[in-house]
Formats: C-alpha cells, structure tokens, sequence
C-alpha cells in the first residue's frame, strides 16, 4: 500500500511538473517580455504625446518662447542648435546631439529615445514644432528608475550595461536568490544581458530579457529582465519541492495508520465472527445486524447457506427421513395405509399474531451436540426459534453476539421425529401401544398440516408441539412470520 | 706673415658666408566657389527607436571646406582649433590639425566631461577632464588620425587628421590670396584638402636665389584646377 500511495504521489508529481513545462509550449514567458516591452513602448508613446501637447499650449516669437505650457511631465523647448530656450526641467544646457532631439530638428520628426547623465537615465519624447520657418523641439523627460518599473505586472530589473540600475519584486527576487543561488542568478542574468533571450531558473521560474533600443555606435544598452513564475507565488523551487515531498511523506504515513487501523479492524471482527462460528450449534443462525465492514455479507451467505442446507434437510426428511426409518420403509412395505390417529386433535392452529419468534433459551456450550434426546429436559420444538445465547464466561460478548437457534433438522435432531417421540411418550404413558408403522402417517399428517396452515395464515413456518389433553396426546400448531 | 694670415681669414669668411641669405617668396591665388555637401555634423544615429516625420525640412547641407596644406613648410604660426562639447555634440565632427596643433576643448554645461583620446594604431587612450563651464586644451605632437570620444555619449565623436605640415590655410569663399616670404630653398609639396580628403597635390622647388613664385589655383565642384599650369587635379 504505501508504494502504491509512493509511486502516486510521484507520478502526480511529474504529472503536474510535466503539465506546467508544457504551459511553457505557449511561449508564456516570452510573451510576458513581449507585454514588458510593450509596456515600456507605450510610456515613450505617452512621452511623445506629452510633447505634442506642450507645442500644441506654447508661442514661440523670434527664437523666444513667449507662451508657457501647462504639464505635470517634466518638459524642455529646445531652439535649432539644441540650446534650452524654455522649460520646467534642466538637465543639460544643450540637448544637441541626442539621437530623438536630432530627429525633431534636423528631420522635422517626431520621436521617442533616452540618454543618460552620470548615474540617471531618462526616457524622452520629442516633438518638433516649426516656428517662423526654423524648427524647435519640445522634450519631454521621464526619468527611469524603480517607479518607472511600476508599470509592469511582473518581476522586472534594468540593466545599464552590466550594471543593475532598477529593480521591481524585490522580495521575490530575493526568495529566488535564496532558492536558486545568488551566484547562479547573477551569473545567469549576466548570460542574458549579453545575449539577450531566455533562461529556465527552475522548472516552473523563467526570466527574460530584452534590449532597448540603443544607438549602433557603441551606445550603453539597457536590458529589461523579466521574470515569469508559471505557477504565482512559487519561485522558491526547491522550498516548494522539499514542501511537496514533505506532505507526500506525511500522507504516506497517514495512509499507512488508517490502513492499519482497518486491517486491524477487520481483522477484528473476523477473529469475532470466526470465534461466533466455531460455537454455533447446527441449525442456527447469526443475527446479522450484528456484523459490519464485510463481515455482514459473510453472515448474509452463510445464514443463507444454513438455510438451504434444512431445507434440503426437510425435502430429504420427507422422503427418507434416517436410514432407520428407510430400513423400516423397506421391511414393512407400504406403510401409508396403517391407522394413524390424528394427532392435531380438535383443531389445534393457535391464533396468529405478527409476532416475533420467541426467545427460547439455549443451551450453553457444554450441551450435547447434534443430538436430540427425547428423554431428557423437554426441549423445544420450535422449527426456528431465535435464542439469546448464554455464555457465562462473557456476558458482554453474549450482548453483541445472537445467535438464531434451531432445531437440527438433521436424521437424529428432525423436528419431526422429536414431535413423534414426545406423542408416543404420551401415549406410553396412558398405556396406549405406538407401533412404528403409525410414524410414517403420523409425519405426512404433521407435513400436510404444515403446508396447508402455512398456505391459510401465509406465514414462513409453523411451530409444531405436543400437549397432553385428557390423557391423550395433542399436537398443536403455532404459526410464525 | 702677419697679413698672409689676415688675408686667409677674410678668404675663409668669403667661402663660409653665402652670398645671399634671403629666402625666396611665393603667392598663392586660390578662386573658390564652395558648393554644398552633405552636413558632416549631421547625426544619423539608428537607434531603432520609433518616429515619425511631423514637419517637413530641406535636407540639411553645409558648406565645403577647403584647406591648403604646405608641406615640409615649418612655420611658427601656431593653428588652434576649439571644439565645444554641448549636450551630446562636438560642435565639429572632423578637425584637419597642423602638427603641433593644440584644441581646446570647451565644456558648455554645468557638469564635467570627459573625454577620450584614441590614436589610431594605439591601444592605450588618453583621457582628458573638462571641468563644468571650463576649457582644457590638448596639443597634438604626432602626425597620425585621432579619435575622440565623448565619455558620456559615447556616439559623440571627432575625428582629428594631424598633418606632418604644420602650415594649413583655410579657404573661404571666393578669392583667396596668401603670401608666404620666407620660404626657404628646397623641395616643397602643396596639397588641397576637402575636408579631410585630400583632392590635389603638386611638388615644388624654391631656388636659392631671392625670387617670387606664383601659385594660381580653381576650386569649383569638389575640382581643382592649376591656372599657370593648366593642370587639374585627378579628382
């Protein structure tokens, strides 16, 4: 059981690892750069647009701004040669030079870019404007940093060169240092500043870079690191690995207790059942209600398998009832035409009543089995009579077990025979002589009476006994459901 | 014997001392037209960043320049060049530089540059500190082209030809007129740069003897042509 349980929680796991490598068949960590990188677009866009507002607000009379521009952007107006004419944000004193600023005025375009100053890097949107025939240009300046990074969903760090210069999801690059190896995390973000791409940290973790876009002459690139954790929350691999194997090892366990606490349990009751068997006298029966966890559908067989054992018992009875009685058969001929007294007497059916069988009580353990003596205690002839079970080493054990007792209808117990005797005791002891050929009639009447009550009150049986009435010998029937 | 002796001095003097030591002259007559080139300044950087054209502008040309250049001419006139440094510019790209030339580097913003000085064939740079709002000047010693590289913006660059001729006229439109007196006898090359590249070249001798030699030259189209000698250059 527990490698079964071992060998589940272990295909579960590679299942479930598989399942999310082919997740990956969807490029979903290439297309979270795609949407980073759209991200960052969109800003330079916003810039752009800024600009076109600002020239939109702004006059600009004989080289000299005379119209001042409302905005929230930080923004520069820049004359032909790149010189600050106006604005709310100085960096430089001339932006000549700078690629997005040369378009605007050299090209009359409008264009995004960035430059850096020292240790601060600005994203800028340049529009031109055309004022008395010369071309100007409005700047607009978004310095890049971490607020910068909050535009993106995920994950991300800016490389300027090879060195970091912004960060967003500290904390869950920090969880992955501690999972994957600060040294190997360093190591592979310098592989992908480089080279640009994609690099597997785990199986579900996967970063990705891209390059924007800087000038081919030898310009310093800045390289956008995303990171893509498959599963959110789950960047610590192996945290997340030891934590699985951990609660596999846990079920194990809790699966092995509850597998011993039932094999113990049945275990148990089978031991019960086993022991309840082996002090089952012939003809009885175990109370099923008794027995649960299978052990009930055992009892169900077997009643039903002593069921059918007396009635076959019966159908064998009726025909040959014990070798003696064959013997007789075959000595005396036909017997069915001796006088035979009627042993019902004067109609002697009690009234029915939906009862339940009556208890009788049993003997113990220690009586004699299989055979009926009719001499002794007189017993009852009930054809199934339920019995408490007297047991005076455990009482307990007498509360949880009931055993149905019945009469063997065996060639030495048949309830017949008994009933036989105990009339011919009767009669015996009036001086009355019983010969043995009166049995044989004296049986079929009994059976044809029991067919026909069973027939009239549709009950399942018919308890049969005899009663001495004014010296003679009176059988009387009982019905039972 | 006391005036043999005398006498052979005055010989010996007359023998050691030329006859004349005056230079010879030369006059240079250069007509230039200066047409129009491709703005040499012009950045055209392909950062690959998105634009678009919102105002439509005539293709930005600048003026030729023409510089005359005499070699194993030594004169004493020294020839400064500066280059601002303005935002992310060099305010000139290319700089044709006598030999122990000097360039003042002149910073115009409000926080220090530096910047690099690579010469071609050499692996170990120089670099040069310019102070906010200050100059710093740099002399070229060595004939040879160099680079300089703006620390910043490192697509700035300049590039400096320093000639083996420490004389270089510049040319301005129309007629130019140079007189040079004190040319010294000996073999001599002119050669006429457009900008950088050199478009003609003639060998000449000056004489021992005091005379005037006269150069007349036509600039027109990118062509030069020699008038005295009916010569054009293979331009």
């Amino acid at each position: 059981m527990a490698v079964v349980i071992t060998a589940l929680s272990a295909a579960n796991f590679l299942l479930f690892k598989d399942f999310i490598v082919k997740i990956d068949v969807q490029d979903g960590a290439k297309n979270i750069a795609k949407l980073a990188e759209s991200e960052l677009k969109s800003k330079n866009y916003s810039l752009i647009g800024n600009s076109f507002e600002i020239a939109r607000q702004i006059k600009i009379e004989k080289g000299k701004v005379t119209s001042k521009a409302n905005s929230e952007k930080d923004y520069a107006i820049v004359g032909g040669n790149g010189a600050v004419l106006d604005g709310n944000f100085k960096v430089m004193n001339s932006y000549a030079g700078i690629p997005a600023v040369e378009r605007a005025l050299k090209d009359g375009s409008a264009s995004d870019g960035m430059f850096s100053t020292g240790s601060d890097l600005y994203l800028i949107g340049v529009a031109p404007v055309l004022a008395d025939g010369k071309l100007f240009a409005v700047i607009t300046f978004e310095k890049f940093g971490d607020d910068l990074l909050s535009v993106f969903p995920m994950p991300v760090r800016a490389f300027r060169g090879s060195e970091q210069i912004a960060e967003k999801g500290g904390d869950t690059w920090h969880s992955v240092e501690n999972s994957y190896g600060k040294d190997n995390l360093n190591a592979d973000m310098a592989a992908l500043v480089t080279s640009g791409g994609q690099k597997e940290l785990n199986a579900w973790t996967r970063v990705s870079a891209f390059a924007m876009p800087y000038d081919l002459a030898g310009g310093e690139k800045i390289t956008i690191v995303t990171m893509t954790s498959l599963i959110p929350g789950w960047e610590s691999y192996s945290k997340v690995r030891f934590n699985v194997i951990l609660y596999s090892v846990i079920a194990i366990l809790v699966a092995l207790f509850f597998t011993f606490i039932v094999t113990h349990e049945i275990d148990k009751i089978l031991k019960k059942l086993a022991s309840d068997i082996s002090r089952m006298r012939v003809g009885e029966k175990l109370v099923l209600k008794k027995y649960s966890n299978g052990a009930d559908i055992v009892v169900s067989a077997m009643n039903k398998l002593i069921q059918q054992y007396l009635e076959l018992s019966e159908d064998v009875g009726s025909i040959t009832s014990s070798p003696l009685l064959r013997a007789e058969k075959n000595k005396g001929g036909d017997d069915f035409d001796a006088a035979v007294p009627d042993p019902f007497g004067t109609g002697s059916v009690e009234e029915i009543k939906a009862e339940k069988p009556v208890h009788a009580e049993m003997p113990k353990k220690e009586a004699p089995k299989q055979e009926v003596k009719p001499e002794p205690a007189k017993p009852d002839l009930s054809h199934t009579m339920p019995a408490q079970l007297e047991d005076d080493d455990d009482d307990e054990d007498n509360e949880k077990t009931q055993i149905a007792a019945t009469v063997a209808p065996s060639v030495q117990a048949n309830p017949f025979d008994v009933l036989w005797e105990e009339y011919c005791r009767i009669k015996r002891k009036h001086g009355e002589s019983v010969s043995e050929k009166e049995k044989t009639a004296f049986i079929g009447k009994v059976r044809t009476n029991k067919a026909s009550i069973m027939a009239k009150y549709k009950c399942s049986d018919v308890q049969f006994s005899v009663e001495e009435k004014d010296g003679k010998p009176v059988v009387k029937a009982k019905p039972v459901n | 014997m006391k005036n043999f002796s005398k006498f052979l001095l005055v010989c010996s003097l007359l023998i050691l001392c030329p006859v004349s030591v005056s230079a010879a002259m030369i006059k240079l007559e250069i007509d230039c037209k200066l047409g129009e080139e491709k703005n040499e300044n012009r950045l055209d950087i392909k950062d690959g960043y998105w634009n678009f054209p919102f105002v439509k502008v005539p293709k930005n040309k600048e003026n030729e320049h023409y510089s005359v250049i005499i070699e194993s001419y030594d004169t004493k006139e020294a020839k400064n060049e500066k280059v601002e440094i303005a935002g992310a510019e060099f305010s000139i790209k290319n700089v044709l530089l006598p030999l122990n030339g000097v360039i003042t580097f002149d910073n115009k913003e409000n926080f220090p540059r530096q910047i690099t000085i690579l010469a071609e064939g050499e692996s170990e740079p120089v670099t040069v500190a310019v102070p906010p709002k200050s100059s710093v000047q740099q002399p070229f010693i060595a004939a040879g082209t160099y680079k300089i590289i703006d620390g910043m913006f490192s697509w700035n660059i300049v590039t400096v030809n320093v000639l083996a001729s420490n004389y270089v006229w510049t040319l301005k439109e129309g007629r130019n007129r140079k007189d040079i007196p004190d040319i010294a006898p000996g073999s001599y090359t002119l050669k006429i740069y457009r900008g950088t590249s050199r478009i003609y070249s003639e060998a000449f001798t000056v004489v021992q003897i005091q005379n005037v030699q006269n150069f007349t030259y036509k600039i027109e189209k990118g062509k030069v042509v020699n008038l005295d000698a009916l010569s054009t250059s293979m331009d």
